[in-house]
């Protein structure tokens, strides 16, 4: 194991990111029980990971997640279908957020470094519980998919008072229905929102799921 | 980097009770413990029955040890052993659909002060480019398939990898400048009793 020493090979990294197999991690275990210095890389890598977890998952009692499958979640997105979102959401930073009313009735913004991590649980119920964010507050959702929900369905996020989407336009198609997904809207002006599952019929569109959520100044 | 070294005489301070040396011997192994088990154990409370269990193993056998440099080697093996009972005693005890709940992440970190861990992670998010700390931010995710963050992002593992190390950089940068001075693996880990005052 002497590359566990040479920082190019970054073992402690990869063994954290689960990208050693069995054999090698337990090689690295059987290494760093024996090496401070990539004892220190562990400890260190670990520290990390504990204080991340504690920075999104900020709440003391959080919603408990749903228990994963024994294989490695899905993804129920493409980049390709991210692509518009992403794409959407750096021009409404650069160019202003365009979605944001005139300085004169913008509300203050709350400096909040950290985003909140809510997750959804979408049923039939139009609205199951409220969630509230702060103006300004960066949002960030783990969206659990409804059993209801088929591939092909698509997800917005809809400010309920104008109708629109948010971003823009942006609509995202279901490819798999396992594992959750996030979504990370940035801050949005004060508000009433819902994270909708709809599914498509020629022009029809009908209502599968969603969760509703509020921005407060 | 400082290096720490066990011997024959670490041992003996060890066998014979010293207590120093037995809170060294705790706090330079609990989270090299803790890392090896949260890979293989589900939860907060089977990590903490298996670590308890290879620290008293450790300490009743420690006259087996026949090298004191081979402590780590040992406390490892025996972990290995410890982990392989409790399989045993688990897959009797529980059917196969009745799988262990999964820990919260709250559970996990339930053992450890992590208020400063988390204020230095929130610097190191903060020096990071808003794009970087969002993949961070996902990284730290349980839930959340490395492949995943990397489709969404764009990006290949080779470069979560190299961001993580950067933030592991800039977090150690940090432990640092937060006790004004070089940290060193004593200080990590507890100060090695061994060593003159």
């Amino acid at each position: 194991m002497e590359q566990a020493h040479d920082p190019d090979q970054q073992i402690a990294e990869r063994y954290f990111l689960g990208e050693l197999d069995d054999a090698q991690a337990e090689a690295f275990e059987a290494h760093y029980f024996e090496c401070s210095t990539c004892a220190q890389s562990v400890v260190e890598t670990q520290m990390l990971f504990d204080g991340g977890r504690q920075v999104v998952h900020p709440d003391p009692k959080p919603v408990p997640l749903p228990v994963p499958a024994p294989t490695p979640l899905p993804l129920p997105w493409t980049w390709q279908q991210w692509a518009p979102l992403a794409a959407a959401a750096m021009l409404a930073v650069v160019v202003g957020l365009q979605i944001i009313p005139p300085p004169s009735q913008q509300q203050p913004v709350v400096h909040n470094p950290e985003p909140r991590r809510v997750e959804f649980s979408l049923n039939r119920a139009e609205v199951t519980k409220g969630l509230t964010f702060a103006s300004g507050e960066p949002i960030f959702l783990l969206v659990t998919v409804p059993q209801e929900a088929s591939v092909g369905d698509e997800a917005v996020i809809r400010n309920t008072e104008t109708q629109e989407l948010i971003p823009p336009a942006t609509r995202l198609t279901l490819e798999k229905t396992e594992g959750p997904f996030f979504l990370q809207p940035d801050a949005l002006p004060a508000g009433r929102y819902e994270v909708v599952i709809e599914r498509a019929d020629g022009n029809r569109r009908t209502r599968i799921a969603t969760q509703s959520f509020e921005v407060r100044r | 980097m400082d290096l720490f070294s066990f011997d024959d005489d670490y041992v003996r301070r060890l066998r014979d009770g010293d207590r120093e040396t037995a809170a060294h011997f705790y706090s330079y192994f609990r989270d090299l413990l803790y890392a090896k088990l949260r890979r293989r154990l589900r939860s907060m409370h089977a990590i903490e029955e298996v670590r308890q269990e290879v620290f008293l193993r450790t300490l009743e056998r420690l006259g087996q040890i026949v090298d004191g440099r081979k402590l780590g080697a040992f406390v490892n093996s025996t972990c290995n052993h410890v982990l392989m009972e409790y399989y045993r005693q688990e897959s009797r005890a529980v059917s196969l659909d009745e799988q262990p709940e999964k820990a919260g992440t709250t559970d996990l970190e339930a053992g450890y002060d992590s208020a400063h861990n988390t204020a230095r992670v929130r610097a190191v998010l903060d020096a990071m480019g808003d794009r970087d700390a969002a993949i961070l931010r996902a990284l730290f995710i349980d839930d959340v398939h490395k492949d995943e963050i990397c489709e969404r992002y764009g990006i290949d593992r080779e470069y979560l990898r190299v961001l993580l190390h950067r933030a592991k950089g800039k977090f150690r940068a940090a432990f640092l400048r937060r006790n004004s001075g070089r940290r060193t693996i004593f200080e990590t880990f507890g100060r090695d009793p061994s060593l003159p005052k």
